[in-house]
């Protein structure tokens, strides 16, 4: 079943034009509760109402307030809000490129596929360009009345064009040393190395399977039926160990587990 | 990691500021590889995009949300409440907090690193969320072991472990000492391009190849323009905020506007104040600069400019040693 | 270093995290958490689930989307 595009947008890249239908890359699986009266299990609904009095408010009478301090805010009305809507435009601007690694994971919000809209000789020739150079492309754009800024990469000879954070959203660190008593032994830093390597694969996302999910499921369905199902024993935690008793054990145990 | 120019040292400062304030920590637990166990309180290292937005009436009175039952349409107390999910064949069924809880009791305690992967071969859609974890042991050796030995190898830690009643595939990365998770899409919850209906892939003529990788050679830059990443919507919308505070008929007085957790929704939750906790286990030499490599702020200057004393002498800034460096990756191709 | 607790509510009863939230909601502005958060399949713009709006096709949508009938 085909999806269906999200917004349509022309990539714009010296004097080049690709159109461009941009669609979700992912497929919700949560299991979605819903909100139920504990005494009839009838649907429950929100009202927006007065703090205060308990009240019932229209969408009409409501507005935006922004604070400016614990106490002040400032009201905005529609006519204010409607001022800081950008220019409508259907461009996606590319500003710049860069290497994958200069963007770190933390960036990455929300991705899209992004297909052709007409012309695929020319969207399959970027997708290769892209793949080829092995960049990411810094892209600008004006969605449903936002601004956006996101990340333009290829995977498997198609688009991928992901939201990015803000530059005020996202934290780092650096000049994190940890204090002398607290620093681990070279010993251990060997012995670190040699546990992680025990224990390295490729990654692989097939391999991990959402459990919880599955039981879950399982468990409304059980309940439907009028079954109760066996409660999951919690491990035991093991006895503490030092450190570098544990990384021992642990490449032991590995080794044993390769081995075998 | 960003690798770009802040213009003002005040950003810097700002920054800093934004990461010492104290956040919520709805998970704690531990990482397990192997043997060794890290004891960590989960933190959103993520900041919102701008100031919160209070709902009023035109009158400037506070509004909020009530909880109204649809059949006999009156308003219900929180612990009226309960979460009900759907049948295949349409039936409601009520799951209390017990059952959820007794779904995977042995997965919510821990995050087990049961394989270490390239960074570079996680392709970036599959990011979803990131969380910095604050270490919560009573030594932090083992914190520091595991993030030291993910910078030096490159590698990073995946794991899954049951939050909120769902759960989570992530990577623990070390984010220059500071270990953070980001959680995973699973395979599943990637669409495929066929799925959408995308076009079957064709070759691209070579002309066209060659004049756009001429086109990308000439944007070729080095690091990230911060002022490219902005959030411009949350300046413009402040600098409005603060034009429209000189008109007095738009701006409301009440107390306590900011009011959280009215209903104590927080649940409890411990109060992280994440860079005291990561200054515990680092030594007074330490300095911590922002991401954009600003002027090293001293630890004692900042502990002094918070509490209005004088700074104790200002400590030579500590020397980068190659774990503290940012991991340079392999340009490999992502899978 | 101490990690401060919450100062005690002396309020009623303390509500599960199911009801309360980080998130804010840009239809209502009302907080609710990531986990019941609804992702419009027109737009793809995050709402709570209260103010998922139900399509005269039949599937959901935001109310921006309801209101706009010819999309983006």
């Amino acid at each position: 079943m085909a999806a269906r595009a999200i917004w349509k947008g022309i990539i714009e890249l010296g004097k080049h034009e690709v159109p461009v239908k941009m669609y979700s890359a992912i497929e919700d699986r949560t299991v979605h509760f819903h909100l139920l009266h504990k005494k009839d299990h009838a649907p429950v609904e929100q009202h927006i109402v007065r703090k205060d009095t308990g009240k019932d408010v229209e969408k009409p009478e409501m507005r935006k307030a922004f604070a400016i301090t614990k106490d002040t805010a400032v009201i905005l009305e529609p006519e204010d809000l409607e001022k800081l809507v950008p220019p409508e435009s259907r461009e996606i601007n590319l500003c710049r490129f860069v290497a994958p690694d200069v963007l770190g994971d933390q960036w990455f919000e929300r991705p899209y596929y992004l297909g052709p809209d007409g012309d695929d000789a020319d969207y399959f020739a970027l997708a290769e360009a892209l793949e080829r150079k092995k960049v990411i492309g810094v892209a600008r754009w004006v969605m449903r009345k936002k601004r956006y800024v996101g990340a333009l990469s290829a995977l498997n000879g198609y688009l991928v064009l992901s939201t990015l954070r803000r530059a005020d959203q996202v934290l780092s660190f650096s000049g994190i040393e940890p204090a002398k008593t607290a620093a681990p032994s070279a010993n251990e830093l060997k012995l670190g190395e040699q546990l992680v390597a025990s224990i390295e694969a490729d990654f692989d996302p097939e391999l991990w399977q959402n459990e919880y999910r599955k039981r879950l499921c399982k468990m409304i369905e059980a309940k439907a039926r009028g079954e109760k199902l066996e409660p999951v024993r919690a491990k035991k935690k093991a006895p503490q160990q030092s450190l570098a008793e544990s990384l021992r054990a642990s490449i032991a145990a590995a080794k044993e587990k390769k081995v075998a | 990691m960003p690798k770009a120019k802040r213009s003002a040292s005040n950003e810097s400062a700002e920054q800093l500021e934004r990461a010492s304030a104290p956040v919520r920590s709805f998970w704690s637990g531990t990482i397990t590889f192997g043997l060794v166990s890290i004891p960590v309180d989960l933190v959103s290292a993520v900041r919102p995009r701008q100031t919160a937005m209070k709902l009023i009436d035109k009158a400037g009175h506070a509004l909020g949300r009530q909880y109204h039952c649809s059949k006999e349409g009156k308003k219900l107390s929180n612990d009226e409440l309960v979460r009900g999910y759907e049948t295949d064949d349409g039936k409601m069924i009520e799951i209390t907090d017990d059952e959820f809880e007794s779904v995977a009791p042995e997965m919510s305690g821990d995050i087990e690193l049961r394989n270490f992967v390239p960074l570079e071969q996680i392709p970036p859609l599959y990011f979803n969320k990131p969380y910095f974890l604050a270490p919560a042991g009573r030594s932090a050796k083992a914190y520091h072991l595991l993030a030291a030995t993910m910078e030096r190898t490159g590698r990073v830690g995946i794991g899954s472990f049951v939050m909120r009643g769902h759960e989570y595939l992530v990577a623990i990365v070390s984010d220059n000492g500071v270990l953070r998770a980001d959680t995973l899409r699973y395979a599943d919850e990637i669409r495929q391009p066929d799925a959408i209906g995308l076009p079957k892939k064709a070759k691209g003529a070579a002309k066209k190849v060659t004049e756009f990788v001429k086109e990308i050679d000439g944007l070729m830059q080095d690091k990230l323009d911060i002022s490219e990443m902005r959030d411009e919507e949350a300046a413009a919308l402040q600098k409005l905020v603060e034009e429209k505070q000189k008109d007095k008929d738009a701006v409301i007085h009440q107390t306590n506007l900011e009011s959280e957790d009215e209903d104590g929704a927080s649940g409890g939750a411990k109060i992280i104040d994440l860079m005291a906790v990561l200054r515990k286990s680092l030594s007074k030499n330490a300095v911590v600069t922002n991401a954009q490599g600003g002027p090293p702020i001293s630890l004692d200057e900042r502990r002094a400019q918070k509490h209005g004393k004088k700074a104790a002498t200002r400590k030579a800034p500590k020397k980068k040693t190659s774990s503290a460096r940012s991991t340079s990756r392999k340009k490999a191709k992502r899978a | 270093m101490p990690k401060a607790r919450a100062p005690a509510k002396a309020a009623a009863t303390t509500s599960p995290w199911w009801l309360g939230g980080d998130e804010e909601c840009p239809h209502c502005g009302q907080v609710y958490v990531l986990e019941v958060e609804f992702r419009c399949p027109d737009c793809d713009g995050p709402s709570c689930p209260h103010c998922r709006m139900t399509h005269a096709e039949g599937h959901f949508v935001c109310p921006e989307c309801l209101e706009n009938k010819d999309g983006g």
